[in-house]
């Protein structure tokens, strides 16, 4: 007898497949008790934007021992590379497109395996749009060309919106030297010919990897943002000794506490953690003052003679945070990671130090400077810009924004999610259990994974957290149900 | 016996193919063409006077004449045509090589072609670039491998690639004393290898094709991929280069066709009455697709009735194939090659073949002749192939697969 999608396991559908909903099919398919899984993405799965870039230096934001699609198998990037002969260190961070060919390597093997055990494998190459409650209470996915495919559960696991426009560059959209995004990086190098000048909008990874695979190929930089700071340099990413504590004990920490407390103990905790790695004061391990290129400078021979220790304790800030400030409520979460935007942009996404030594080597070379916004940018006639600062002005052939990507704010409208992250009501913020309520108080068999949880897990954008997640939420549900296989 | 004549470029892969097999062969070279490796107690004829070497193809007992490179076509066809062997249709010959006469001939069977000027003089060239729409493609009227090929979005840079070419010696060795102005095919490229047998056309290998353009026009040819299904644009495509065979007198040996699908449907770039070149290196098609072109054109003349049999079973290979030409990002004489290491290690890697020499300057570097290396790809996951080649073009791209020593140096 055929089962209705209503029957738990039945049709499983995985939207969006990038890292996030790669990790959740493999678990799906080691686990079993389900009949068919159907992932939903324009992008092939393993191949989506976040690890798009194909560019060498290009580097993930974590560490190859902290880059696993299992989080039982926290090695397992590793294998895959010692498999075909890469070498590398665990606590090395390596290309992305490794990464995503990690990715696709094991969507593939597991579909193989998903067909050994009976489980079919579907994907349709769409967007989906939004999650309605079907008529027989299970749910139809409805897609961007018009279709609509039957669930009985679904796995939220889409990324990241759109990239940022930065004001500045608004009225600009459409002019052909204004690339706004860095990915992939051959339309971008196709903006500007070797021995061009390139502003670069934003300060953070994106914009140093865009920066670096400009300088690569001929092209000199600026690197601009509202700050003019760049992060701090790191060497690795630590996950075990004081990072797992200081997790367990901010994670521990009561949700109930006024702020100022919050951030008292917070530091309190961080601060006795640093010095158990390594009792070295705190501004002999970090740079708080100098202009951008010194800074730099100096964290780097920081990071060279091992003199940071706070890098062994960041795997456990995000972890910690993670459990700690959904106890805290929505409005005092935010609150607190907007007061500590800054620091925790500037430590969580560090640079890798191989990426930090190339960006001195290029400021030294007269081929990186780095610098705050502009006051203002003019296109000229010639088709290239002129940006002004209070003490200079400099002409550019083109501009690139690289200040990241929206995050996407899902919504619940009448019977149905909807996933175009056009949301003015404030991010979705999922039940404990990561599930979604549409009719309030039924949890549906909806789940949110990865950095669409950003309302309740400030810091998901992060595939160790959201792998986590796709391992736990959905599989707990099979079992607590029991499957249909 | 066979006869090869002018086995150069893939054409020796094709002689080998032969010598596998253990068919005996004689090669036959035109002047001007040098003489290639060959396999040990092969014979060879210097070509001459066609009618010394008819007679000595006779004595030998030849039972086929293979074009084995595209310096082979015409004489191959005088050849089977003057033996009475089996042959492609000999009073369509020159409309096989000449770009112009091809098309004319496709408009004459009332197929979609190219829209065409032969152009000789710089006023002539005015006279074509008021008749045409921009862009426009401006190319040799004679020869192979992307040579001396741009496509022009302006008159002036119209007028800036006929002087490059005209009355200039081109990849065949031959002075350019004509230029072709064509209608700009917009649509993705596609490769369709065929063997053909008393007028039945075998599809091979079906590709599609990455063609990128350089700021003065000049197209680069990156790779080509296969396509292992036929979905009904596909057929479509194959269908037409079928009836361009026809339409050009192909019923004998290899065909390399070249197809652009255009919003109007397909339309043909040209058709190679031979095997495909520049290398043929088979063991990469065989892990895809089970044979090779040149392994297909021998399986065709030394076991008709097993290559009959490919007819009935139709088209599907296993697994894809893809075919990179490796780049070097600017002139430069080569110094290492730190980029092969990661070439290596990409997914779906089978081999690399001809990389250029270090201590040489980059040959070819914007050609399609395949000297500044290949790589080959195989995979039964085409997006775990398309995502390699990326890498390997972004590696390329950055400058960082030849590390050259700088120009000057």
């Amino acid at each position: 007898m055929r089962l209705s999608s209503t029957t738990p396991g039945e049709q499983v559908v995985i939207i969006g497949c990038g890292m996030t909903g790669v990790s959740a099919y493999l678990q799906l398919v080691r686990h079993g008790g389900v009949r068919g899984v159907t992932l939903v993405d324009p992008h092939e799965p393993g191949f989506g934007p976040a690890f798009g870039s194909a560019h060498v230096h290009a580097l993930c934001n974590t560490p190859a021992g902290d880059t696993s699609l299992l989080p039982d198998q926290p090695d397992d990037l590793c294998d895959y590379l010692r498999g075909r002969g890469w070498p590398h260190d665990r606590a090395a961070f390596v290309p992305r497109f490794q990464a995503a060919q990690y990715a696709r390597t094991r969507f593939l093997e597991h579909r193989r395996m998903a067909q050994a055990r009976g489980i079919t494998t579907r994907h349709v190459r769409e967007r989906a749009l939004r999650v309605a409650v079907g008529p027989d209470g299970g749910y139809l996915v409805h897609l961007a060309s018009g279709g609509t495919l039957p669930a009985s559960e679904v796995l939220v696991c889409v990324g990241l919106g759109e990239p940022i426009v930065p004001m500045l560059m608004t009225p600009y959209v459409g002019h052909p030297t204004f690339v706004p995004t860095p990915y992939p990086a051959a339309s971008m190098l196709r903006a500007v010919e070797p021995g061009g000048d390139v502003l670069v909008l934003g300060s953070r990874l994106s914009a140093i990897e865009t920066a670096l695979v400009l300088i690569d190929s001929g092209r000199r930089v600026v690197i601009s943002s509202p700050s003019g700071e760049l992060p701090a340099v790191r060497t690795r990413l630590a996950r075990t000794g004081p990072a797992a504590l200081l997790a367990a004990q901010l994670g521990g920490l009561p949700g109930d506490l006024p702020d100022a407390a919050m951030d008292r103990e917070a530091a309190r905790l961080l601060i006795r953690a640093i010095r158990r790695v390594k009792p070295l004061a705190l501004r002999r391990q970090i740079v708080g003052d100098g202009d951008p290129h010194d800074r730099l400078r100096r964290e780097t021979a920081l990071a060279e003679a091992d003199d940071a220790p706070w890098q062994d304790v960041v795997a456990g800030v995000i972890d910690g945070l993670n459990e700690w400030l959904p106890l805290a409520g929505p409005d005092r979460a935010a609150a607190f990671m907007k007061r500590h935007r800054s620091l925790i942009g500037r430590y969580v996404s560090a640079i890798p130090l191989d990426s930090a030594r190339r960006l001195l080597d290029a400021i030294d070379r007269g081929r990186l400077r780095v610098r705050t916004y502009p006051a203002g940018i003019e296109p000229t006639v010639a088709g290239g810009w002129t940006a002004t600062w209070e003490d200079s002005s400099r002409h550019f052939d083109a501009v690139v924004a690289a200040a990241g990507n929206h995050r996407l704010t899902l919504h619940v409208d009448g019977d149905a999610l909807h996933l175009d992250g056009t949301s003015v009501a404030g991010p979705l913020r999922p039940a404990e259990d990561l599930r979604v309520m549409i009719r309030p108080p039924v949890r549906e068999r909806i789940w949110l994974v990865g950095p669409t949880t950003h309302a309740r897990n400030p810091i998901t954008n992060y595939l160790h957290a959201a792998a986590g997640q796709a391992g736990t939420v959905f599989v707990n549900f099979l079992d607590q149900v029991g499957a249909p296989v | 016996m066979i006869a090869l004549v002018n086995p150069v470029s893939s054409g020796a892969e094709l002689a080998r193919a032969f010598h596998e097999r253990g068919t005996a062969c004689v090669h036959v070279y035109s002047p001007g063409v040098p003489v290639g490796a060959r396999p040990a107690g092969v014979p060879v004829i210097s070509y001459s006077d066609v009618a010394v070497v008819e007679r000595e193809l006779r004595a030998l007992g030849v039972s086929a004449v293979v074009a084995a490179s595209e310096f082979g076509v015409l004489p191959a066809d005088e050849l089977a045509h003057r033996l009475g062997l089996p042959g492609n249709a000999y009073a369509l010959s020159e409309a096989r090589r000449d770009k112009s006469l091809m098309m004319e001939q496709l408009r004459q069977r009332g197929l979609r072609a190219t829209r065409t000027a032969i152009v000789r003089t710089e006023q002539e060239l005015e006279q074509a670039l008021a008749g045409f729409p921009f862009p426009l493609v401006v190319k040799p009227r004679d020869s192979a491998g992307s040579d001396g090929c741009r496509v022009c979005s302006g008159p002036e840079q119209a007028r800036a690639a006929f002087a490059q070419v005209i009355h200039e010696r081109n990849l065949m060795g031959r002075t350019n004393d004509a230029v072709l102005v064509q209608e700009y095919l917009d649509g993705p490229q596609f490769i369709v290898n065929t063997v053909s047998a008393g007028g039945r056309h075998t599809l091979g290998e079906l590709y599609s094709a990455r063609i990128d353009r350089q700021a003065g026009g000049a197209p680069v040819f990156r790779h080509m991929t296969s396509v292992r299904t036929l979905d009904g644009p596909d057929k479509e495509l194959v269908g037409y280069v079928f009836d361009c065979l026809d339409a050009l007198g192909v019923s004998e040996g290899a065909a390399h066709t070249e197809v652009r699908r255009t919003p109007d449907g397909p339309c043909l770039v040209e058709v190679n009455a031979r095997v495909m070149g520049p290398c043929l290196a088979p063991d990469a098609y065989f892990a895809a697709f089970g044979y090779s072109h040149q392994h297909l054109v021998v399986e065709s003349l030394v076991d008709p009735a097993v290559f009959a049999l490919r007819d009935a079973s139709g088209y599907g290979p296993d697994r894809h194939v893809a075919k990179v030409f490796l780049r070097a990002h600017r002139e430069g004489v080569v110094r290492a090659v730190p980029g092969l290491d990661l070439l290596r290690r990409l997914p779906g890697f089978h081999s690399v073949a001809r990389l250029a020499e270090i201590g040489r300057p980059v040959p070819d570097r914007l050609l399609t002749t395949g000297a500044s290396g290949i790589a080959f790809f195989v995979h039964e996951d085409p997006a775990t192939i398309e995502n390699a080649l990326r890498v390997l073009h972004e590696l390329e791209d950055a400058g960082q697969f030849y590390e050259l020593e700088p120009v000057d140096g």
